[in-house]
């Protein structure tokens, strides 16, 4: 009788095994951890053009006469870049397992409001605001580029941030 | 503020929680620190110099903390992105085994 027991439980336990083992083998996407979003390339690509036209933004109005930097002469250059980074927070948003670089993304986003809202408020940009804002917007726009670079951490060890 | 000291202890949490990844890592971190440093160096420079008034000055320290707050993001992710690389590299070594195990069979 003890013998038929432990003969019934030793098979419960090959049958739990054989079915997560089979389940493994089948479906071995299912028995895969993930606490993040997958690397997005376009993602990174997208972010480098938007650090290139702030760059040139700012490069621009420094180049620029105080008197002759009104906001109005770049206000669709303000929108563009608005457009863009609002962009790469929605694509990050539609994402799973992304919060923190939904929350970098908006920071940036944020950043650039303050920033808008500044030059059209005051009409135009002192030496000094243009080069401290770039280099915000430079810093957090790296931020983003590494929090994406980052994600291949997750999957290959020789690819990782070496770019 | 000792900018130095705050830097290094920043990049030691960061060490601390990417373990062994630290050295795929290490080159974005610093550079990402080197940033903080020279931004904190210009923002200074600029509220001596008269360039920017002390409310622009203050205003920037507001976006100084938003900073803050993207850098730990980004160790979060840099966290989470190793813990699942972790994670997975345990699952397919058992994965392997229990495949090798059935071949025998």
């Amino acid at each position: 009788m003890h013998t038929s027991i432990t003969t019934q439980r030793k098979n419960i336990q090959c049958l739990w095994l054989a079915f997560v083992v089979g389940f493994c083998l089948v479906m071995p996407t299912a028995c895969k951890v993930s606490l993040i979003t997958p690397y997005d390339h376009t993602l990174k690509l997208q972010i480098i053009d938007v650090q290139k036209r702030v760059d040139h933004l700012y490069f621009s109005l420094l180049d620029t006469k105080l008197a002759e930097r009104e906001y109005t002469n770049y206000a669709s250059t303000y929108t563009d870049i608005e457009v863009l980074l609002s962009s790469i927070l929605k694509q990050n948003q539609v994402k799973p397992l992304n919060e923190n670089a939904v929350a970098v993304s908006k920071i940036a986003l944020s950043f650039w409001r303050k920033y808008k809202a500044e030059h059209k408020a005051e009409g135009t940009l002192s030496n000094g605001l243009i080069k401290i804002n770039n280099k915000y917007m430079s810093d957090i726009l790296y931020a983003m580029q590494v929090s994406e670079e980052g994600k291949k951490i997750s999957v290959n060890n020789d690819a990782i941030l070496k770019e | 503020m000792e900018i130095n000291v705050v830097l290094a202890s920043m990049m030691q949490a960061i060490k601390n929680n990417v373990g062994e990844n630290w050295n795929t890592v290490k080159e974005k971190t610093n550079q990402m620190l080197e940033n903080k440093k020279e931004r904190l160096a210009l923002l200074a420079e600029l509220t001596i110099n008269k360039e920017l008034t002390f409310k622009q000055f203050q205003s920037k320290l507001e976006d100084e903390k938003q900073m803050i707050i993207a850098e730990l993001h980004v160790t979060a992710i840099l966290s989470k992105a190793t813990a699942q690389k972790a994670a997975n590299a345990a699952i397919d070594v058992l994965s392997t085994s229990v495949k090798t195990a059935i071949k025998i069979l």
